[in-house]
């Protein structure tokens, strides 16, 4: 069960790698940064399924709800930067 | 070698392109691409911290996490101050 919710995470962030270099524009690349935190997630919850309630598990829980409180905040910081900058240049 | 260690270093080949993208493109892209880096750092190291059963490696993603979330958001701030 572990190595499957591994290979879903690792796939998942695969594919936003293959977004965030293949999509035209930084503003449609940052599309592509909204599934990383489901795939921290997914990685998180394999260590809990194969870890149990340890340290690890500890660190992966922190992990994941800091992953997932923080990645919307970035993604808004870095869209309102790139939307200045454009402004900037036109 | 274990799915962990496979799945770890499958996302640390993943860090080369968006390490060329960073150094070669625009900033904005590379802001983008430095954000999903600091990501897949963290998952690597997580994954990696179980693979090798080194739980001390654990502290590191979440220092990871805090530190590459402080980074990004200081590099978009100067970005969106302009040149």
């Amino acid at each position: 069960m572990s190595a499957v919710l591994v290979a879903a995470a690792v796939a998942l962030l695969a594919l936003c790698v293959a977004g965030v270099l293949l999509v035209p524009g930084p503003m449609n690349r940052l599309h592509y940064l909204g599934p990383a935190p489901i795939a921290v997630l997914l990685a998180c919850a394999a260590v809990l399924v194969d870890k149990g309630a340890s340290t690890i598990g500890l660190r992966a829980v922190l992990i994941a709800l800091f992953s997932l409180a923080t990645s919307s905040v970035l993604s808004h910081t870095v869209a309102r930067a790139l939307h200045h900058r454009r402004e900037d240049d036109a | 070698m274990s799915a962990w260690m496979v799945g770890a270093s499958v996302l640390v080949a993943l860090l080369v392109p968006l390490g060329i993208a960073a150094a070669t493109r625009t900033p904005g892209d590379g802001l983008v691409a430095l954000q999903l880096a600091g990501t897949v750092t963290t998952v690597a190291v997580l994954l990696m911290a179980v693979g090798l059963g080194r739980e001390p490696l654990g502290d590191l993603a979440l220092v990871l996490a805090v530190a590459s979330f402080v980074g990004s958001l200081a590099y978009a701030t100067i970005l969106g101050r302009g040149p």
